[in-house]
């Protein structure tokens, strides 16, 4: 196995928090700010050169992508842990067939999802909230996007199976390669051909072939003690039923992140009208970039967390989070300031259109109204999840982004119009902060630290 | 002499860890069942070095991957399974304690996966005990003093935990006679007598004096 991207865990125990949770987080923080980088500059490279209504169809796909993802994520969590459970039992031939499997299933799924979804299109997209005037920008986009979607199943799966196998840089390298070649493609597609909403499809497109040609030579290395080669992608029922097993409940959780945006759009375009709906694709940018910078800072606190944990230093368990939460509010208090003072700027990236730029603003004004604590529930969600207590971290995940959320979004707009859209998301914030919280105190008060709590129930 | 191991998979009911014990007792060698090795991963607090990966678990980074198309704030949501501290690092750390076992004497390991996690081992019977469900329900009843309704529950539960956690973590099925070197149902002969018989076997086939 490579040892690149490995670090010596001792400094895990022994090394200033602070310092840790700088060099831990930072590499996180910036991978998380190209992605969300990429998302504004390809949100604005269509707001200004193609029109409000573009941003608008581009928001109505979301779901759909979700969807595509949902699979996504079902392969890969389920993949990867089984990959990494038969690399930890040095039983190399497994590994390889089940990478070759992850590799089948997700060219099988990747192409039956399509089918389906280019059989469906127009029926999918009304009942995403399409409109007569968006429906061309969001099916020209989709049916592109669609074309390729083996595509985009494998550059995903593949970025992880290179990641578990022990090449975490390299796959680094072919998401940010991904991005800028994206970008890149954009500026000459959208700008410079003026090919519209198809540009930035066939933009996205080229990218994820690009990257996953590179995965794929990654993966085909013969040095590498598991590579690709012929004969490891029958697929296999026990590996296939393993991989659902797992892959199931993030499955799910996806599925329900696409009911949700399929509300919100619905929502939005019942009481404020296509535009509205291009406003949440702007709003949703902005406001993910620093959720992102936030899960970012998480994921430098998770290794310092658990190995503490593990190690029984509970102490520095507690400063990491301390720690954590402090720079997540800072950093979403600075979000805060910067979206309810200074709407405009943020705006104004994304499109010249007044009414879109009014509804963003309004939107954006009553989102972020709670955001300068939602920092601190996002790291305590993360935070049971560094110390294995994976059922109150999917808890406190759920509640913030479905439990309370659904709920309201199916009452609220009801009597607020669009207003109520968002401020459904504000009240879900709230209450899910406040559930967080209590679920700390709880923590902490009961001494949870002294029991241990991984039984595999046999 | 060699060092040998013996894996017992067993029914719950079948009496197989009494007979791994009885098989233990004769062969002079030390037996470990699902509870000490429970327990010795768990007091070695999970050991540190498990966290040495930390920094590429499965997982994480799959929602930062999936940014690119899904541009929603959820996709975060996809990092949740990327649990530090998980059953699968728990199984990890058996393995090792099972290894280690193995590797410094001769021994009985009776249950988790142990057939599959020595498949490399060099001098290694792989047994598996089950018996007539009637005799196991007795069995359950007695042992834990409960109703033969709430044994049969018990049982059935329990065939489906084990016959599960095997599947998942090994590459044979649980109580298929082809992941064994042996199979045998402890109704015929009993406790003393299917322990004499795989004794016999084990001595003959491992070569112990």
């Amino acid at each position: 196995m490579n040892e690149e991207g490995k670090r010596s865990p001792k400094e895990l125990g022994t090394e200033k928090i602070g310092t840790l949770l700088m060099r831990y987080a930072i590499p996180a923080v910036i991978s998380m700010l190209a992605a969300s980088a990429y998302n504004i500059v390809d949100r604005s490279f269509l707001g200004q050169f193609v029109g409000p209504l573009a941003l608008a169809g581009l928001a109505v796909t979301f779901p759909i992508m979700n969807l595509s993802a949902a699979f996504g994520a079902m392969i890969g969590a389920g993949g990867s842990t089984l990959l990494s459970i038969k690399l930890g039992q040095r039983d190399y031939g497994t590994a390889e067939r089940v990478m070759g499997n992850i590799v089948s299933l997700n060219v099988v799924v990747g192409f039956v999802f399509a089918v389906l979804a280019l059989v469906f299109i127009d029926e999918i997209l009304y009942f995403f909230g399409a409109s007569e005037a968006t429906l061309p920008y969001a099916k020209t986009y989709m049916v592109i996007i669609i074309y390729g979607n083996i595509i985009t199943h494998l550059t995903h799966g593949l970025a992880n199976v290179l990641r578990v196998v022990g090449h975490p840089n390299k796959a680094m390298i072919s998401v940010l390669f991904g991005v800028c070649v994206n970008l890149l493609f954009d500026y000459i597609f959208i700008y410079i051909c003026g090919w519209g909403i198809a540009g930035a499809a066939y933009a996205t497109l080229l990218s994820q072939t690009l990257g996953t040609i590179y995965l794929i030579w990654c993966l085909c290395n013969k040095n590498d003690r598991i590579h690709l080669h012929s004969g490891i992608y029958a697929l296999k029922q026990r590996i296939v039923k393993n991989i659902l097993a797992i892959g199931i409940s993030p499955f799910c959780i996806q599925v329900c992140a696409c009911l949700v945006v399929v509300l919100i759009n619905r929502g939005l375009k019942e009481h404020g009208g296509d535009m509205a709906i291009g406003a949440y694709g702007i709003v949703n940018s902005i406001t993910f970039m620093f959720i992102m910078i936030v899960m970012g800072i998480t994921q430098g606190m998770q290794p310092i967390a658990g190995y503490n944990y593990g190690a029984q230093q509970y102490a520095r368990v507690t400063e990491v989070l301390k720690k954590a939460s402090i720079y997540a509010t800072i950093v979403m208090t600075f979000s805060f300031i910067l979206c309810e003072f200074f709407p405009h700027l943020c705006v104004l990236v994304f499109t010249n259109d007044v009414e879109t730029q009014q509804l963003a603003i309004e939107g954006m004004k009553i989102i972020v109204l709670m955001s300068p604590l939602v920092g601190f529930q996002v790291v305590v969600g993360n935070f049971f999840q560094s110390i294995g207590m994976a059922k109150k971290s999917i808890f406190l995940s759920m509640s913030r982004q479905m439990l309370f959320l659904i709920p309201l979004l199916l009452i609220l707009p009801h009597y607020f119009g669009t207003v109520g859209v968002w401020a459904s998301i504000t009240i879900s914030d709230g209450i899910s902060i406040i559930v967080a919280a209590v679920m700390l105190w709880m923590f902490y008060h009961r001494g949870a630290f002294q029991t241990a709590k991984n039984d595999v129930g046999i | 002499m060699e060092k040998f191991v013996i894996t017992i998979g067993r029914e719950l009911g079948s009496g197989g860890k009494a007979i791994g014990e009885i098989i233990a007792k004769e062969l002079n060698i030390p037996i470990y069942d699902s509870y000490l090795i429970d327990m010795a991963a768990k007091e070695s607090g999970f050991n540190p070095e498990l966290f040495k990966k930390a920094d590429e678990k499965p997982g994480k980074g799959l929602g930062a991957a999936m940014i690119r198309t899904v541009a929603s704030p959820f996709s975060a949501l996809s990092n949740y399974y990327d649990s530090s501290v998980s059953n699968e690092s728990l199984f990890q750390v058996q393995t090792d304690i099972i290894l280690k076992k193995a590797a410094a004497e001769s021994c009985i390991i009776v249950g988790r996966c142990g057939d599959y996690i020595l498949r490399n081992h060099p001098n290694h019977l792989r047994i598996f005990i089950r018996a007539d469900y009637d005799d196991r329900v007795k069995f359950v009843c007695e042992h834990d003093g409960v109703t033969p309704a709430k044994a049969r529950q018990i049982i059935d539960k329990n065939d489906n935990q084990r016959s599960e956690y095997h599947n998942f973590y090994s590459e044979t099925n649980w109580g298929d006679s082809r992941a064994y070197d042996i199979c045998v149902n402890s109704s015929l002969l009993g406790l003393e007598g299917t322990a004499e018989f795989l004794l016999n076997f084990a001595r003959k086939y491992l070569k112990i004096q």
